[in-house]
């Protein structure tokens, strides 16, 4: 029983592994981090594997998580007080800060593209990165977000919109 | 290079971030080798839904203020149709229960009724036997007996002790300490020994001070002839007549006062 799980997950992991990564990437901006939270990721969908719980849509079921566990990490880093950073400047453990970790290697213009990205509203950014950059589709975009399919499309092209704004392109075009 | 062209390439750039096969070897490893998670509490399968959700919460309560209110008249009917029944005894003992002991009522065994603890022992079935035996005397002492009246302290010794009812003889006070009578004396120091006089023989009945605690009859020799059940009120030996009692202790249970005819120490 185990071995059919163990061979479903390595299947789900071979198929979605990178873009889960990916999708890590581009929020946190931190390799390490991005690992982290694609192994936590993968972790979740392994135990709800082995509890046997039934998962109709794989892909909507990791990004979900990962959303949510990006969102998690970025509480727990803006909790993180610069008080207590300073009282452990001599402390053995590094703070969760950005430098210590490698930047995302990407090419001039996805680092672009990605910088303008994440510098769209809270409520564009995510469903434009999974429609444009993941393929989704609005029905799986809306399951992630937990919006209807009709709302997830709003949200595309008011990112899409807000993107070439930011780009500095006529939205007419 | 056109708006979409760039932003073409950008996205492509973007989907070509890659985890390295040393970093995906690394993480699946780790997956697997993490082992089963903790086993969370498994659903009992009778509890088919929860009486604490708040949507079946309204159906609970109804059915909750049912159960209270057909149960509780079903006991109510129970107990009133079933008098013989342990829960009835058990209420009707609890309602009378004897001074000092709360738990005396409940530890009666299951074959016996509140009612048939008393009946042997009651006013009425004791004064009943006392007055037939009376009248059995009035009847010999009209046939030329020479016996003595039912004085009313004979009578109510009589109705405390059945068996010590009847009046004394003369002949008992020619009698002297014997045996049986110093048996009695030791064994029932604390109660009441009546002297009888039954077919030209002497016997001593002795009880003792304690409800139902019951008594003895001896014979002159200290041999046991009687007994009596203080409990069921039954008496079993020889058939006791012309008794008069030679000794009762102070501060007894018959409300007798105290005595001691022939000075037994």
């Amino acid at each position: 029983m185990e071995t059919s799980i163990t061979e479903t997950f390595k299947k789900i992991y071979g198929e979605y592994s990178d873009s889960i990564f990916r999708f890590c990437l581009s929020r946190v901006s931190a390799r390490e981090q991005a690992l982290d939270l694609t192994q936590e990721t993968f972790l979740r969908l392994w135990q709800t594997l082995l509890e046997e719980k039934p998962i109709k849509n794989q892909r909507a079921f990791l990004f979900t998580v990962a959303h949510r566990l990006i969102i998690d990490w970025y509480r727990k880093k803006k909790s993180y007080s610069l008080d207590k950073m300073m009282g452990e400047e001599n402390s053995f453990f590094d703070p969760p800060d950005e430098k210590s970790t490698r930047q995302v290697e990407l090419g001039a213009e996805g680092r672009y593209i990605l910088e303008k990205i994440n510098s769209l509203s809270d409520s564009n950014r995510d469903a434009l990165y999974l429609r444009f950059v993941e393929d989704l589709s609005p029905e799986e975009i809306g399951k992630i977000l937990g919006i209807s399919a009709n709302a997830a499309s709003v949200r595309i092209n008011r990112g899409l919109e807000e993107l070439r704004k930011l780009m500095g392109y006529n939205s007419k075009k | 290079m056109t708006e979409n062209e760039k932003i073409d390439k950008g996205i492509k750039e973007i989907k070509d971030m890659k985890m390295t096969a040393l970093e995906k070897e690394n993480i699946l490893g780790n997956i697997l080798n993490s082992g089963v998670p903790e086993q969370k509490p498994i659903r009992s399968p009778y509890l088919f839904v929860s009486v604490f959700a708040q949507k079946h919460f309204a159906s609970f309560a109804v059915i909750l203020l049912v159960i209270i209110i057909f149960g509780g008249a079903g006991f109510s009917y129970f107990e009133s149709q079933s008098q013989n029944s342990r829960v009835a005894r058990l209420n009707t003992g609890t309602q009378s229960p004897v001074p000092g002991n709360i738990f005396n009522n409940l530890s009666l065994p299951t074959s016996q009724t509140p009612e048939n603890n008393i009946p042997n022992n009651s006013w009425d079935k004791r004064t009943s036997v006392s007055e037939n035996k009376i009248a059995s005397k009035q009847k010999a002492e009209t046939n030329g007996h020479k016996t003595t009246s039912a004085s009313p302290q004979n009578q109510s010794i009589s109705a405390a002790a059945p068996s010590l009812m009847t009046a004394p003889t003369e002949e008992n006070k020619t009698i002297h300490i014997t045996k049986g009578l110093k048996k009695a004396f030791k064994l029932y120091k604390n109660g009441q020994i009546s002297e009888c006089q039954t077919a030209g023989q002497i016997y001593y009945s002795a009880s003792s001070n304690v409800y139902d605690g019951g008594g003895q009859t001896f014979d002159v020799n200290g041999k046991v002839v009687g007994k009596y059940q203080g409990f069921t009120g039954t008496y079993t030996g020889v058939k006791l007549e012309n008794c008069k009692t030679i000794y009762v202790i102070p501060d007894n249970i018959w409300g007798l006062d105290a005595l001691n005819t022939y000075n037994l120490k």
